[in-house]
């Protein structure tokens, strides 16, 4: 029943998302869209540590940039194909998410906010100083990937939209996967009361780990999309304004629901892109908007949905009782 | 050697010194508050571009201009609280919403500057010329001025904490604000002095850092950063381990950019920050955690 309705839920996704380019002929548009995939699957798998795992920590930009510089200097350097290289940027992440999360993810609350920062800087550093590797502060440009001996590039707007879709679709069914199962439900119980769940024999390190490296993997896979997408990779992957899209777009979109960070994620790219034509002025309104939606919607947008969708059903059961739960 | 290391060490100071006022802001919101304040860089730089401003069009009065800096900074404290921390204050994620609230109002802070100014690097006239030389050590007036006026301020701030009236009132919310509130101090007034304090703390370092460095949007990113690793340093929340950790980290900074490069000073921070946490996350002077 639960899986038939989640089955539904995503033909639903797929088919208008998948009808878009053909209704829409402005690239612009199927542009903006393609981000909003993007950024959305970066937040919510940081959405499984942080929403789901009670864990707030600040190394999903890390990750995000580790498959983009990764897949980026091994395509420079070695000609490396795409293809290959955005799972390399997910076996990227997944790497540098042991290398943090052994050592950090024994401590906890505002000691793993330093921790994550700290290593946000170091990956920095290192990235700026191996300059023949990376490129330091100018970056590496990619060459454009012909498919075969024609002259069709390889990332031409539809094969790039249909290919972000799909990583969207797999990235709604891998958290869904992980939230029923039982490490999901480990995950859950840890979050709400750690005393009962270590004494049901979770073991809460272990657990988290888990998550922290699965929740990494598809965030270096987009972060290596992303910049085979732009063709080119500089230091600004680090930037703070990918931390805050990701960031807002889980906390306007509601913090541990499936669809919040990505609902979240298209209403600040869109909000985003609207606001272009303030030039100068964007980021600073953008840092207003960002303050008034925290101070005025603090549970998040799925929480409006999931009530407009609860006044519905229950109409249609016509029970006459309005469930006033969500 | 002896000369590079006294050398060394008198830099060290004088990074110290701002660490010192950049820090002790954010421990005390901390203490007080239980938050983040990563708006906390934005003041910073708010602090060096006000001074800049004073001096550049009021007629180069350093005088006239700290007080100005001071006095802005503070009320920028009250409109932070009132506007930003506040509202999201004790709701369900407050902690989150907080830190991307900050960081957005540093975001903003950082653009006003740009808008206002333009992203080039700017400079304050030195405040004094010339130098002290010792044998083969020369300090020069301007170093002299900073580990000079820092203290003050430190020392201000501990007098206030300890004897003032007030400062006991934020001392007494920081242990315990239900008690506190039964004998009758109002948090919430106390919440809105202490990040104002914070906020003047901050627009001092920025004066300060501001006088040796050249002033750009961004400048209050890389005190910031230090800010946390000392406040870790220290104890979170403790002012007077916070001024300690402050010089050590102040003298180990100079060191290492001393004898083994500018570029590596920070990841070295970083990387000993990393070793703090996971070893001694109390740091010098907490409690356990």
């Amino acid at each position: 029943m639960k899986s038939n309705k989640f089955l539904l839920e995503i033909l639903a996704i797929v088919l208008v998302l998948s009808v878009i380019p053909a209704l829409v002929r402005q690239q612009y548009i199927l542009h903006v869209i393609m981000l909003a995939m993007i950024f959305g699957i970066v937040a919510s798998n940081w959405n499984l540590a942080i929403g789901y795992g009670g864990m707030f920590h600040l190394a999903q930009v890390p990750f995000f940039a580790a498959g983009g510089y990764s897949t980026a200097i091994l395509s420079v350097h070695m000609g490396l194909s795409p293809l290959i290289g955005i799972l390399v940027g997910g076996v990227a992440a997944v790497i540098l998410s042991l290398i943090i999360g052994i050592p950090a993810l024994r401590v906890r609350g505002i000691y793993l906010v330093f921790l994550t920062f700290a290593f946000h800087f170091i990956m920095l550093s290192l990235v700026l100083y191996f300059v023949d590797i990376t490129g330091g502060d100018m970056g590496l440009i990619l060459e454009p990937i012909r498919i075969g001996a024609t002259n069709i590039d390889m990332f031409n707007p539809v094969v790039t939209y249909y290919t972000a879709l799909s990583l969207f679709v797999l990235s709604l069914v891998f958290i869904k996967t992980i939230i029923d199962s039982k490490i999901g439900l480990a995950l859950v119980s840890l979050r709400d009361s750690e005393v009962y769940a270590v004494s049901r024999g979770i073991n809460p390190y272990k657990i988290k780990l888990v998550t922290f490296v699965l929740s990494s993997f598809l965030a270096g896979v987009c972060g290596a999309f992303y910049v085979h997408y732009l063709r080119v990779v500089t230091p600004a992957l680090f930037d703070w304004s990918f931390l805050i899209t990701f960031l807002a777009s889980i906390v306007i979109g509601g913090v541990g629901t499936l669809y919040g960070p990505l609902l979240g994620a298209f209403i600040l790219t869109f909000l985003m892109e609207s606001l272009r034509f303030l030039e100068m002025f964007r980021n600073i309104v953008f840092g207003l908007l960002m303050i008034l939606i925290l101070i005025f919607m603090p549970k998040g947008l799925i929480m409006l949905a999931n009530r407009a969708q609860s006044i519905f059903s229950s109409r249609q059961n016509s029970a006459g009782i309005v469930d006033e739960e969500n | 050697m002896f000369s590079d290391i006294a050398s060394a060490i008198i830099i060290g100071l004088v990074l110290g010194s701002m660490y010192a006022l950049a820090a002790v802001g954010l421990t005390l919101v901390w203490g007080v508050l239980k938050i983040l304040n990563f708006a906390h860089g934005g003041f910073i730089t708010l602090g060096a571009y006000f001074v800049w401003v004073g001096i550049t069009f009021l007629g180069g009065n350093y005088v006239i201009s700290f007080l100005l800096v001071m006095g802005l900074t503070f009320l920028l404290g009250f409109v932070l609280n009132a506007g930003v921390i506040r509202p999201l204050q004790g709701r369900p994620e407050s902690e989150t919403n907080i830190f991307i609230a900050t960081l957005a109002t540093s975001i903003i802070i950082e653009n006003l500057i740009i808008v206002g100014f333009g992203g080039r690097y700017k400079s304050i006239p030195e405040m004094a010329s010339g130098s002290l030389t010792l044998g083969s050590i020369s300090i020069n007036f301007q170093q002299m001025i900073i580990m000079a006026v820092a203290p003050v301020f430190l020392v201000g701030l501990m007098y206030y904490l300890k004897k003032m009236k007030s400062g006991m009132a934020v001392r007494a919310v920081a242990q315990d604000a239900d008690g506190a509130a039964i004998v009758g101090i109002d948090s919430e007034r106390v919440y809105s002095y202490t990040i104002a304090i914070g906020a003047l703390m901050a627009g001092v370092a920025g004066v300060l850092l501001g006088v040796i460095f050249y002033l750009s949007p961004g400048m209050g990113g890389d005190p910031l950063v230090r800010a946390l690793f000392i406040m870790v340093l220290g104890g979170m929340g403790s002012v007077k381990g916070t001024i300690y950790g402050a010089y050590i980290i102040g003298i180990i900074d100079a060191l290492a950019r001393y004898f083994i490069g500018m570029f590596w000073a920070s990841p070295i921070l970083f990387v000993m920050f990393i070793l703090l946490l996971l070893l001694r996350p109390q740091g010098l002077f907490g409690v356990k955690v």
